[in-house]
């Protein structure tokens, strides 16, 4: 889950507007929802701290870092071409690619 | 060719069943690496993906993400279908594929992807929501509203997102489609008159809010609303609208529909030049 999305569910979760949760951070209401709903690339530090803050929650849980893991090596490859994919997405369409890489039954 | 086999009358029978075509055809035109399994799985971040094994001939597989909606299951399939048909032999010299293909929602849903995405989509939209059968249900100068739409929608076994993107594309009516949440645009897309009058909105690298005045931010949802109210001139833009709207719960997201009131000025009898406009305002629709 990408960070906007946490935000998000937080944040209906306790019931607040994005205009209370922009009040609350001392930011505008369009930023907070580009955060929920574009995740821009480079996210104000400051402000996400705020945020995080607001919703009672730490900044590592934002950012979804706690959830991190590393690829093994052997699946290198793989792991270049989906490493913006969530873990679960890669394991699935590897596991696929090695069913279809048996050989034919003929 | 579909419509040979099937008879031109096809989608008066039923939608196209997007999975055993893939399977069907593919066995049948290549057989040696055809695709062999079309399924259903966890994909997080990805709607669709169409992978292969290492040994040769290749055996292929298209896999779609759970829980999309039979409409928006049939435009994935057909969209990793499209990568088989068009891009299937690229994977041999393009190291970037070598993965296989792998596809996120702004490329299959908002039909926003470039290069092999957009050609993706395109087959796609071609073979599920044929341009001829569908002027023959919605004449292009015809203005469009969201029952009718909602019941071509059920004719190509399409979302009502995949068809009204497809009317936009060839309707001559200025018409634009906004996809909003909590009162600010999520995507837009003009049809091709209303941009070629200037007539589009931001939404890739700004926020756009609506305004407060419209149907999604006042969240008057009813029968009336979405089949259509006057908005005065300054309300969206400096002419007056027509606003169309209705909200999803289920992808927590409103539809809004505006029809402009002048055509005639902006009608296509010729191919267009695009200009700089055109050009910016196509990156970014």
């Amino acid at each position: 889950m990408k960070f906007g999305e946490r935000i998000k569910q937080r944040r209906t979760a306790m019931k607040l507007t994005l205009d209370q949760l922009a009040q609350a951070t001392d930011s505008s209401k369009s930023y907070i929802w580009e955060l929920e709903n574009k995740n821009p690339p480079r996210p104000s530090a400051e402000k996400l701290a705020a945020i995080a803050k607001a919703l009672d929650v730490t900044l590592d849980w934002l950012l979804g870092s706690d959830e991190q893991t590393l690829e093994a090596a052997e699946d290198k490859a793989f792991f270049r071409a989906y490493s913006h994919m969530p873990e679960e997405t890669r394991r699935q369409l590897r596991e696929m690619a090695k069913i279809l890489g048996a050989k034919k039954d003929t | 060719m579909l419509d040979a086999v099937w008879g031109a009358d096809r989608f008066d029978r039923k939608p196209m069943d997007m999975a055993s075509l893939a399977l069907e055809y593919s066995l049948q035109t290549a057989p040696d690496e055809a695709i062999e399994v079309v399924e259903e799985r966890h994909l997080p971040g990805c709607v669709g993906a169409l992978v292969y094994g290492d040994a040769k001939p290749r055996r292929w597989g298209i896999l779609y993400d759970k829980g999309q909606s039979p409409g928006r299951r049939a435009f994935t399939i057909a969209h990793e279908f499209g990568h088989y048909i068009l891009h299937r032999h690229r994977v041999d010299e393009d190291h970037s594929l070598a993965d296989g293909f792998y596809c996120d929602d702004e490329a299959v849903i908002q039909r926003d992807g470039i290069g092999i995405e957009e050609e993706a989509d395109t087959f796609a939209a071609d073979l599920l929501m044929p341009l001829h059968d569908m002027r023959g249900q919605i004449a292009g100068g015809r203005r469009a509203d969201f029952d009718q739409l909602g019941k071509l929608a059920e004719r190509y076994g399409v979302s009502l997102e995949a068809v009204i993107i497809r009317w936009l594309e060839y309707t001559e009516t200025r018409a634009m489609l906004i996809v909003s949440n909590e009162g600010f645009a999520k995507w837009a897309k003009p049809s091709r008159p209303a941009l070629r009058s200037g007539r589009y909105i931001r939404t890739k690298n700004e926020v756009f809010e609506l305004p407060a005045m419209a149907c999604a931010v006042t969240r008057d949802f009813t029968a009336v609303t979405k089949s259509g109210i006057d908005q005065a001139a300054g309300i969206w833009f400096s002419e007056p609208v027509i606003e169309m709207c209705f909200r999803s719960d289920r992808y927590d997201q409103e539809y809004t529909l505006l029809h402009f009131e002048r055509q005639r000025d902006w009608s296509l009898d010729e191919e267009p030049q695009p200009d700089c406009v055109d050009r910016f305002a196509g990156n970014n629709s």
